[in-house]
């Protein structure tokens, strides 16, 4: 498949005499430069090339203070049957709503006196005998919409408080985490999502957190060969400086995608995973395990499992939604195995945009709902059921289901007791406070903390894109404060140092300007970093002599 | 009914949000092309190439058979007929709902039931959309294109009945009279709450609508000489005039409360009356004639020719629409008939907008639209690609060019266009690459194994083969002694080799057929390796 990345255009890394000649257009050039008009909302690259095998210094030190662990978010887009998954069999209620659909109590795997399991999870029921899987029951949310988009956009932001609706709850945790990713950007990415369209997961407030491995094909590519654009041989017109100008992004996007071949590079699959339908699945959760086996620093992966908009054809026993589920089970175990006792660092959670309507619809299906069970996986979980299996007797004007956990519950627990957040760090990526729920096995201790409440960080500052940008020499910085505070406005380079303090006082509210002048500086990416009182805020900008 | 009009749940206030500000244009790193070719008339017949350029700018992309029918023609009298044909199309029909007023008197449940029920509407009205732009091509362009310009965010105005009305607006005016148009925009629901022209009373004149009417929407701040287009004074006397509109939320309409206009006296642009909304609108187009024209011109070109603007031909675009009193269509006529528009330097110096991208593909195999889940994906996918239609980032419409292209939108769009040309997404809609070859070459043509690989690329890239660089493709397979390469083909353009041999994918070439077994995905394949390639996200 030559999709993306084709081995036949521009030259190999690794060999022949392109190589010197790309290597050094690379190595010549900062190339974030090229980058500055995409930054944002687009991944950052690291300052020098990448082509060292072992890690930085600076990635080991990040790691010694920070705990290795790493969460694998699995999606099971289109909303999943929570009923049919862990089913109440001792509720007439459920057999009655589900004449044809419902999971017969003499098949299904028992869990607990009223609750079992569908049999297509067959393949977990060992990993729940040994405490390896926690099943957190009747999560949801608040006025569900019963939309997909606005049910995805539910879980993936995690909020619906002001000012972070565009955010994603994991983009907002590494920021938290990662508060120098500004001033050191990675040479890898922190979050790698593998194959699908990127949401908006990964987005934090002001930065891109992560990278979209587009599709397995890509991944394939860059595994293999990592050849690049020629960026040179563009003709000198027109359309050719535009050319030129799309190959220079598509070899920086390539630049994430090589700290992903050397991470791949380092590691294999040690089993080898099931046959099952959809046959992406088993890929891209085997090639997580490689990236996590072959340490390339990511801390939270994601993978969707579409399929589970189950209106019609879903079967019982067997049908639409077993061949999933019997897909998501075998592959998690599959998974796990392959990770051997790195499986330890690694938790997978579960989460579906909404569960499904209690009565069945009358073709083979179930009409979108609203609470389901979630699941983790693996060792860091703490085996066994959490919360209580949603009544049937007591549902909403729709028929449906009424929750009893808020998903950001499940969220606050992951942030706080595995990723080792203080409760106001938590609320501080969640917008809201949660009592963690009892669902981890050893909770990390407190490594990141909060430094005011949730209720103080109204977005009351904003800094504006400097103008001109690029610019040559001098460029102009806008900002707005909200409150009274001390304001300090600095410019950094890429490295982290202090080129220069543009502003250092004390200023009441309203809008301000402030003039940058580089005399003196090379070409390159700059940082410039807003603070006021506690609140911060930073911009990119690049000077092009 | 007393303002605030009405009061929007907990829920949905974080969908209007904190109006941003306004981003600087974005930068230009391109000079003007350099042709000397002017506005006038083209006066070849049109190349397939040339015709295949035309339709790629003027309506997203043309479909084998649209191409074909333009091409050998005179560019003036192809043009004119594409415009004609874009006037007279009917207006769609509007959707199911476009009447279900608000329930303001009704209970809370009943009231969130109908706020439910937006996000579902705006969904549908994006889609069809999507579905009206692949259709109808010129027209749907230019809405686009004015929806980007008269831009406005359905995150402030929320409700789809405004979307849906506000679509109409551009999309009857969209070839009509610029001016016409103007006035009709500032009276539009929608863009009347956008810009808080609804606000602006004889009491507390508002200037935020003035400001963006003369600032985006006509004039701009300065001349091209730079002189100031305008001062404040200018600005606050405007608003005085464009005071009284308020919306009606019952009917999502635009209403004019005498009270709260103010009739005095004001000078605008150094005159002096009693100026209302329509008057101030004159007075504009009076007294900024030239100014309208040069900033509207430019916009064009920037659109449909190049982003950097050529100023001769700028300057007679200007000239073009005053000449013509600020009808649409004339310009459009000039501009795409022009030798300007047909050289060389231009075709393909474009970065393709999401929508190019989805809706050009679509348009360049004419083979249909995909079904309503299928059209949802594409609108997602453009959300993810930052061209949300109904919801561009800020009153000055989206950034564009360069800003299209990032290392996070570039692997997006590889994806997202491997997805729709594998139609996984789609259903049973799905694009047939084999269907296209066959439109596109004989068939029965001994050399169409060397034919349609390089037709296909022809078809789907703007620039030329030559300038695509392709190194080390795989060798021919087969036995090459008894089959030799065609003396016309190895001595042809080395191209076509290189495409081919992708295309064969290891196939020996002289067994080769489009009747052969798995040529379906063969060709597929091969489409997709082209839309993986840098050149094809040039328009």
């Amino acid at each position: 498949m030559e999709y993306g990345v084709s081995e036949r255009f521009g030259s190999c890394l690794e060999h022949g005499c392109a190589h010197t000649d790309e290597h050094s257009l690379w190595s010549r050039r900062n190339f974030l430069t090229s980058l500055g008009q995409a930054i944002g909302s687009s991944i950052v690259l690291g300052s020098t090339t990448v082509n060292a095998l072992a890690r930085s210094p600076e990635l080991d030190m990040l790691h010694r203070h920070d705990s290795e662990r790493i969460l694998v978010l699995l999606q099971l887009g289109g909303g999943n049957d929570g009923l049919n998954t862990i089913i109440p069999v001792e509720d007439g209620y459920y057999y009655r709503a589900r004449p044809t659909l419902s999971i017969p109590k003499t098949v299904a795997l028992p869990l607990t006196d009223t609750l079992g399991l569908h049999p297509a999870l067959k393949s977990l029921r060992g990993r729940y005998d040994d405490g390896q899987m926690a099943i957190i029951q009747g999560v949801g949310y608040k006025n569900s919409s019963l939309s997909h988009f606005q049910g995805t956009d539910n879980w993936m932001s995690a909020t619906a408080s002001v000012g972070h609706d565009a955010s994603g709850w994991v983009g907002r945790k590494l920021e938290f985490s990662h508060p120098d990713f500004e001033t050191k950007p990675r040479e890898y990415p922190l979050a790698v999502q593998v194959g699908g369209i990127s949401s908006r997961l990964f987005d934090g407030q002001e930065y891109g957190m992560g990278m979209t491995m587009a599709n397995v094909d890509v991944f394939r590519r860059l595994v293999r060969t990592g050849r690049l654009f020629d960026e040179k041989s563009a003709p000198d017109n027109a359309y050719g400086n535009e050319v030129a100008f799309v190959r220079r992004i598509a070899n920086d996007t390539f630049t994430y995608g090589r700290a992903v071949q050397e991470a791949a590079a380092r590691a294999g699959n040690a089993v080898s995973y099931p046959r099952v339908v959809p046959a992406y699945l088993t890929e891209r959760l085997s090639i997580v395990a490689r990236l996590i086996k072959g340490r390339l620093g990511a801390r939270v992966y994601h993978v969707g499992l579409g399929g589970f908009d189950t209106h019609g054809s879903q079967g019982s026993v067997y049908g639409r939604h077993a061949t999933l589920l019997n897909a998501m089970a075998e592959t998690v175990n599959a998974f796990l195995n392959d990770l051997g006792e790195l499986n330890k660092e690694v938790l997978v959670m579960t989460f579906s945009e909404f569960g499904r309507r209690v009565n069945e619809n009358g073709s083979d299906g179930t009409d979108h709902g609203t609470a389901a069970p979630l699941f983790l996986f693996g060792p860091g979980a703490k085996g066994g059921i959490l919360g209580d299996a949603p009544s049937l007797r007591d549902l909403d004007a729709h028929g449906n289901l009424k929750y009893g956990i808020d998903f950001r519950a499940v969220y606050s627990t992951v942030l706080q007791h595995w990723f080792g957040f203080t409760g106001p760090a938590s609320a501080q990526v969640l917008g809201e406070s949660f009592d963690p729920l009892d669902i981890i096995a050893n909770p990390s201790n407190p490594i990141y903390t909060g430094a005011e409440p949730a209720a103080e960080i109204p977005n009351s500052i904003a800094l504006h894109q400097n103008y001109p940008n690029p610019f040559n020499p001098a460029t102009t910085i806008e900002y707005r404060i909200g409150v009274q505070s001390r304001v300090k406005l600095d410019v950094f380079d890429l490295t982290g140092r202090r080129i220069q303090t543009l502003v250092d006082r004390t200023q009441p509210p309203g809008q301000y300007s402030a003039q940058f002048d580089a005399v003196g500086l090379p070409s390159g990416t700059y940082l410039y970093k807003l603070r006021a009182g506690t609140q911060v805020a930073s911009r990119r900008m690049v000077l092009l002599r | 009914m007393s303002d605030p009009l009405f009061e929007v749940p907990r829920k949905f206030r974080h969908y209007f949000k904190e109006r941003g500000q306004k981003p600087s244009a974005s930068e230009v790193f391109s000079a003007p092309v350099q042709t000397s070719a002017g506005l006038d008339p083209y006066d070849q017949p049109l190349t397939r190439r040339e015709a295949a350029h035309l339709f790629r700018r003027i309506a997203f992309g043309g479909s084998t058979a649209q191409i074909e029918a333009v091409v050998g023609r005179l560019a003036p009298e192809a043009v004119h007929q594409i415009v004609q044909e874009g006037i007279q199309s009917p207006m769609p029909a509007p959707p199911s709902w476009h009447q279900d007023w608000p329930p303001w008197g009704e209970s809370e449940t009943v009231k969130q039931a109908y706020f439910d029920k937006q996000f579902g509407w705006a969904e549908e009205l994006s889609a069809v959309w999507l579905k009206q732009m692949v259709e109808n091509g010129l027209r749907d362009r230019m809405t686009l294109f004015w929806h980007d310009h008269f831009a406005t965010e359905r995150d402030t105005y929320f409700y789809a009945i405004l979307a849906h009305k506000h679509l109409t607006t551009l999309r009857k005016y969209a070839l009509g009279n610029f001016r016409d148009f103007v006035v009709a925009v500032g009276i539009d629901p929608a863009m009347l709450i956008y810009l808080d022209g609804r606000l602006s009373t004889r009491q507390s004149p508002n200037e935020n609508y003035a400001r963006e009417l003369v600032e985006l929407f006509t004039m701009g701040q300065f001349d091209k000489h730079g002189n100031p287009n305008y001062t404040q004074e200018d600005i606050v006397e405007l608003s005085r005039a464009l005071t009284g509109y308020q919306v009606d939320y019952r009917y999502f309409r635009a209403h004019l409360t005498q009270s709260l206009r103010d009739a005095t006296k004001k000078t605008i642009f150094g005159r002096t009356e009693r100026f209302d909304f329509g008057g101030a609108h004159l007075v504009l187009f009076e007294e900024r004639a030239p100014q309208i024209a040069d900033f509207m011109a430019r916009k064009l070109y920037r659109e449909f020719v190049f982003v950097a603007p050529h100023e001769a031909v700028v300057e007679q675009l200007a000239q073009c629409f005053l000449d013509n009193n600020f009808e649409i269509a004339p310009v459009l006529e000039a501009l795409f008939s022009s030798r300007h528009f047909y050289s060389e330097e231009v075709i393909g110096a474009q970065l393709k907008s999401p929508a190019a991208m989805f809706v050009g593909i679509l348009r360049t195999f004419g083979q249909g639209v995909p079904p309503r889940s299928g059209l949802n994906s594409i609108r997602y996918g453009m959300e993810r690609l930052s061209q949300n239609i109904f919801d561009p980032p800020s009153v000055a419409g989206w950034p564009g060019y360069r800003s299209w292209i990032s290392t996070s939108s570039l692997p997006e769009r590889w994806s997202q266009l491997s997805r729709l040309l594998q139609s996984t997404q789609f259903g049973i809609f799905r694009l047939n690459g084999v269907k296209l070859a066959r439109e596109l070459v004989d068939e029965n043509d001994d050399l169409a194994v060397f034919k349609v690989p390089v037709a296909i690329a022809e078809h789907l890239l703007a620039v030329p083969l030559e300038d695509i660089s392709i190194d080390a493709p795989p060798e021919f397979a087969g036995d090459l002694i008894t089959h030799p390469i065609p003396d016309e083909i190895q001595n042809g353009p080395g191209y076509v080799l290189d495409l081919t041999r992708i295309f064969l994918r290891g196939f020996p070439w002289y067994s080769w057929s489009l009747n052969r077994q798995g040529i379906a995905y063969q060709t597929m394949e091969y489409i997709r390796w082209i839309a993986g390639l840098p050149e094809y996200q040039l328009n």
